[in-house]
């Protein structure tokens, strides 16, 4: 990297941008949608008075990164609000509202109601129900009354027998803005929904947590007031609307954490490995896994020795971080912080097996749209629990060959890289012609040839239509939908929409074949039905065959009469 | 955890738009005489607050500015001490993150050390500016997006393409933006300037700066350290800003695909950067669009990494003129980036003079620069930046990543006041070397430029002291700049050895690393529009300019003649005014 000459603080004020998924498409012009005459039009209310003023964004329900609204409108004097010259699809509406709280529609992340419109369709009556989200403030200081700044605070939301749940708010918002103090310690959160809540900061030191260049003390958990005990932390009830101020926290003394030293070494030679970066994850003692990993860009010195600081109590592996086209993989190298700093560590790096091969996409058939061997991300791992991490995806040249290096021995996994285009699918590895079912076993020191990494392209569709028989669908269901292959227990590697409160659902990208649709609708009985249970839930599943570039035609029937025994 | 590449585009960015904040032309060394000659491989120091107070648990980047560095992060103690040892020779830049401060050096003070130096740091609290944002209708604009933009750093000078931290509006449309570098600002709500990944309401919004303008008749904020501007309200407007989009075409390079490439939309005007994009491919083509973009004159370029390599490709500034209406079907074309490499030799011949008894440098403790030098621009502001790295062991260096265009190269920025650049040539037509320190080295586009020497010799000396006015107790204006003019007839022309340096505010000034010979030397006023500028363009790149000097030095007839190794210190420097126009008085 540059270095650049920084005489004074501007060096503070300068902004390394954030890494953006940012527009890529030309803007939505009204000679470009060929005249679409669909329109979406409701009423937003909160509290269930119509509200003024609100922006209302249809979005794009394709698992692709947002990046603008398809259309845009903001609510009248009566909440009313409508966007015209929609284009059929599948999108989601939401209002943008960052003090307020809507219902969650989609449960599975996304915000905003579901909506599948077909051309030149008026679909009326979506209406937003918003409240008037809670505010939660207060000031984090030290011991010594100084405050902190750009300290993250945690939100926790507490239920009856005491579980407590992470919050983060979806409202749009970049979390660090909220939930990060400012100069004067002062933090606010704001369109929190009602409920008990408890409020903290510092290092959860009993999570998975592996804390690199950020110095040798730290904070413990601290709840507020300031106590380091959860069973003693003051619970805040917030009712729709309301703030809670001088939800303070005072900190204790910072504890110190331990260091990690030892060398990184050839694994052949012994030699020590000069210049390397390293890192270091928090070990999960179940599986063996990396829990979370950090990465420094320290590199060893010229003795091949590397430094952790400030590291807390736990089980750990340190391992060194080659280059991403580098020959050679690492070792993990476990080791446990209790009360003392660890000396000594041996992180061994040794010189990998290579792959190379090709990359071909199946049902392309130069199809406009298709995509190209340059959109592809894929990434082999060795699913070795010996082995550091690995995480950039290979390269893949203009035509399809493709090197990768740095294996150790074991089973190479190969592996798609999300987000993907639409339709893209990981269909499988062959060596030499021979399909290789469990991934390619790799030995010391190989160069593997002749592998062949297929991928399919599928243009299939599901149109469905859920029904209620004998009715409508009630507003208050829920839906969710699973899918997939007939006769297998896979689940295909894809969100599947929810459809939306008329009950229609379009899942696209679909390698031709027999699939098995599950539908689970669950809503609430409709009151004064003695003994009948509160949530009425029904599980529908039907088979749909699927061929390329034609919507397969699906309903699914909910019968909500009760079942007779 | 996929490792972000962003942060390398943007150091490129913001280098090749003016963030490096060099006075160019003398070494900025701390005054003092030279460190004990010991090297060890330490580099302590400690950092402190405005008050002297230690600031602990700080984290301190020490950085080596050559290819193989070691690059190293260490955290201030309980003393506000901290060490970065084990550090091969070399040059290392140091700074400092502590959220809510900024490190603030003094004008003199030097951004590189090398181990064995011992740094004090001074971190002083930043400033905050608060607000409240509303629209027409008197609500609160809640979730938009603040920037704070730094429009003249605290001694008043323009500073061209620089930005500050983005906060949102909360509930209330309350914002407060913090950890500021003293200086002058305009507040925007909406700006694009740090892309955004968030679906907001706002992003077609043209934005809205304080109290409630356009950039041009923006209200300005100053601020001091520590200090807080509050009640800064801004009316939101929420006009429709329009839309700019385009596509990118890259011929260089085939295996550019799985890259991101970078686009930046900047003012025509001033540099400032209006908005960035970073577009992946989507399948044949690589779309870019900005939006919210009010009327008025733009550039936008883009940029691809690898960075640290010769693989990347950049473009060219492609305007954009905004006038009522979306602007489409922009192309912008990428070039490869091409490279200046070289060899820096430290002349330890006998004949030169050793100004004192301690080792020389080592090669990979100098510092090479480069700078942009656009003089084919129309726009006088040119776009000046400097990057610095210090050579190999074996003298070797290369600049990257260098999109078309003209560079000079320099290396005044030595830690050691006993040497000073003797030559710098470049491989001319026949491979003989040739001068080029009187012309820039243009580089065409994926050229790659061998060849270049710069040749350190010893003896050199050295010039402080004060300028003072013709009659006593007169004051002295504002602008001022010391040159050193060579006076000897064949050095006439050697540019290397036209030397200027900044009056600072004590009305003291510095000339190191000079050559030993005779010179005149001139206190002059630096012309107001110059002046504004962050960057100055040495007198010496530009041959009538350096004739003009001669006369101006020659008629003032102020002579110094300088044996090797000499150290003048108390040197008082009358300054005359030019003979016409009025008298310039201190504002």
């Amino acid at each position: 990297m540059f270095s650049l000459a920084r005489t004074t603080g501007l060096a503070a004020t300068m902004i390394i941008a954030l890494a953006a998924t940012v527009p890529a498409h030309p803007p939505l012009q009204a000679s470009q949608t060929k005249e679409s005459t669909g329109s979406i039009s409701g009423r937003v209310t909160i509290g269930d008075v119509g509200a003024r003023g609100v922006t209302v964004l249809l979005v794009s329900a394709d698992n692709a990164p947002i990046e603008r609204p398809v259309a845009k409108s903001t609510s009248d004097q009566d909440g009313h609000f409508q966007m015209k010259g929609v284009p059929a699809g599948s999108y989601l509406l939401q209002a943008f509202a960052p003090a307020l709280v809507a219902a969650s529609d989609n449960v599975f992340g996304r915000q905003g109601k579901a909506i599948n419109i077909i051309e030149g369709e008026a679909v009326e009556g979506v209406d937003i129900a918003l409240r008037t989200g809670g505010v939660i403030t207060g000031r984090v200081t030290d011991a010594e009354g100084q405050p902190l700044i750009q300290e993250n605070v945690r939100l926790f939301s507490v239920h009856e027998q005491g579980r407590k749940q992470a919050i983060y708010l979806s409202n749009n918002l970049p979390s660090n803005s909220m939930f990060s103090t400012d100069d004067r310690g002062v933090y606010r959160l704001f369109g929190v929904p009602p409920g008990r809540y408890i409020v903290s900061v510092g290092v959860d030191t009993n999570g998975p947590n592996a804390r690199i260049n950020t110095g040798n003390t730290y904070y413990p958990l601290t709840y507020h007031p300031d106590v380091t005990e959860e069973g003693k932390a003051t619970v805040i009830e917030l009712a729709s609307g309301s703030e809670a101020t001088g939800v303070d926290i005072v900190l204790g003394r910072p504890s110190t954490g331990y260091s990690v030293s030892g060398r990184i070494v050839d694994a052949v030679t012994g030699k020590p490995v000069v210049g390397m970066m390293y890192g270091y994850g928090a070990l999960d003692a179940q599986s063996g896994r990396l829990n979370v990993s950090s990465f420094t860009s320290s590199t060893s010195n010229a003795r091949g020795e590397f430094r952790l600081d400030g590291v807390t109590p736990g089980s750990y592996a340190a391992f060194a971080s080659p280059a991403s086209d580098s020959e050679m993989y690492s070792d993990r190298a476990p080791f446990t912080i209790g009360d003392g700093d660890v000396a000594g560590l041996v992180v061994k790096v040794h010189v990998g097996s290579s792959i190379i091969g090709n990359v071909i996409i199946e049902g392309v058939d130069g199809q406009p749209g298709a995509p190209r061997l340059s959109e592809i991300r894929f990434g082999v791992s060795s699913g070795s629990l010996n082995v550091a991490p690995r995480n950039s995806p290979v390269r893949i040249a203009p035509d399809g060959s493709f090197r990768t290096t740095g294996l150790p021995r074991g089973i190479a996994g190969f592996s798609m890289y999300y987000p993907a285009p639409k339709g893209l699918a990981l269909l499988r590895v062959e060596r030499d012609g021979v399909e290789q079912k469990n991934g390619i076993e790799v030995g010391s020191g190989e160069e593997i040839s002749g592998v062949k990494v297929v991928f399919a392209y599928g243009t299939g569709a599901i149109r469905g239509q859920v029904k209620v028989e004998g009715g409508d669908i009630p507003g208050a269901a829920m839906m969710y939908l699973s899918i997939r292959r007939a006769g297998t227990n896979q689940s295909l590697n894809m969100r599947t929409p929810t459809p939306d409160s008329r009950g229609r659902f379009l899942i696209d990208g679909l390698l031709p074949g027999e699939y098995e649709l599950s539908l689970l609708f669950q809503t609430r009985a409709a009151p004064a039905v003695a003994g009948a249970p509160p949530i009425i839930s029904r599980d529908v599943k039907q088979t749909v065959t699927v061929t390329n570039r034609a919507e397969s035609q699906v309903t699914m029937l909910v019968d909500l009469k009760p079942n007779d025994r | 955890m996929r490792r972000r590449i962003f942060t390398a585009t943007t150091m490129f960015f913001a280098a090749s738009l003016n963030f490096a904040l060099m006075t160019f032309g003398q070494s900025n060394n701390q005054g003092e005489p030279q460190k004990s000659s010991a090297r060890a491989g330490s580099i302590t120091g400690r950092v402190v607050n405005e008050s002297g107070k230690p600031m602990r648990n700080v984290r301190v980047f020490v950085g080596g500015s050559g290819r193989q560095s070691v690059r190293r992060t260490v955290n201030t103690d309980e003393a506000g001490r901290f060490v970065a040892d084990d550090l091969p020779r070399g040059s290392y830049a140091i700074t400092v993150q502590a959220s809510g401060y900024v490190l603030v050096r003094d004008p003199g003070d030097t951004v590189h050390h090398r181990p064995g130096d011992s740094v004090n740091l001074v971190l002083k609290k930043g400033a905050a500016i608060a607000g409240t944002v509303t629209n027409s209708d008197g609500d609160p604009v809640v979730g938009v997006q603040m920037s704070a933009i730094l429009v003249r750093d605290a001694q008043g000078r323009s500073v061209f393409g620089s930005y500050g931290s983005g906060r949102y509006t909360d509930d209330r449309g309350v914002y407060r933006l913090f950890g500021l570098s003293a200086g002058t600002y305009v507040v925007v709500a909406g700006s694009k300037i740090l892309g955004s990944s968030m679906l907001t309401a706002y992003g077609d919004d043209a934005p809205t700066y304080y109290p409630s303008s356009t950039r041009d008749t923006a209200g300005e904020v100053t601020l001091q350290y520590g200090g807080e501007a509050t009640g800064i309200d801004i009316r939101y407007r929420g006009e429709h800003g329009y839309a700019i989009s385009g596509s990118i075409a890259d011929g260089s390079m085939s295996d550019w695909l799985n890259t991101s490439v970078s686009v930046q939309l900047m003012q025509a005007s001033n540099d400032t950067v209006e908005g960035q994009a970073f577009t992946q491919p989507r399948g044949t083509e690589r779309a870019f669009a900005f939006y919210g973009v009010t009327d008025g004159d733009y550039y936008v370029t883009a940029r691809r990494g690898p960075y640290q390599s010769d693989d990347g490709a950049a473009s060219k500034r492609i305007p954009v003129k905004v006038r009522g209406r979306d602007v489409t079907g922009v192309g912008i074309s990428l070039a490869p980036l091409g490279s200046i490499a070289g060899r820096l030799t430290l002349d330890l011949a006998t004949k030169d003079v050793k100004c004192e008894t301690k080792p020389a440098p080592a090669v990979e403790e100098t510092l090479v620069s480069i700078s942009t030098d656009d003089t084919d621009s129309s726009d006088p502001s040119s776009r000046f930046a400097s990057i610095l790295i210090t050579p190999d062991k074996t003298g070797d260096f290369v600049f990257q990543g260098l999109p078309a265009a003209s560079y000079r190269l320099d290396s005044r920025m030595l830690l050691d006041e006993a040497w000073y650049l003797r030559a710098m040539t470049v491989a001319g037509p026949t491979n003989t070397p040739v001068d080029a320190s009187s012309r820039g080295i243009v580089v065409r586009p994926g050229q790659r430029i061998n060849g270049v020497r710069f040749v350190l010799g010893q003896g050199a000396a050295s010039i402080r002291g004060r300028v003072v006015a013709e009659k006593e107790g007169a004051s002295l204006p504002d602008r001022l700049r010391v040159h050193l003019v060579p006076a000897e007839p064949n050095s006439a022309e050697d540019t290397l050895r036209f030397i200027e340096a900044e009056v600072q505010s004590d009305n003291s000034f510095r000339l190191v690393n000079v050559a030993p010979g005779r010179y005149w030397l001139l206190a002059r006023q630096l012309p107001e529009e110059e002046s504004k500028k962050r960057l100055v363009r040495p007198q010496a790149w530009n041959a009538a300019a350096r004739a003009g000097l001669r006369r101006e030095a020659a008629a003032s007839n102020v002579a110094i003649d300088l044996k090797p190794c000499q150290r003048v210190a108390d040197y008082q420097l009358r300054y005359t005014p030019p003979k016409e126009g009025p008298q310039p008085k201190r504002t």
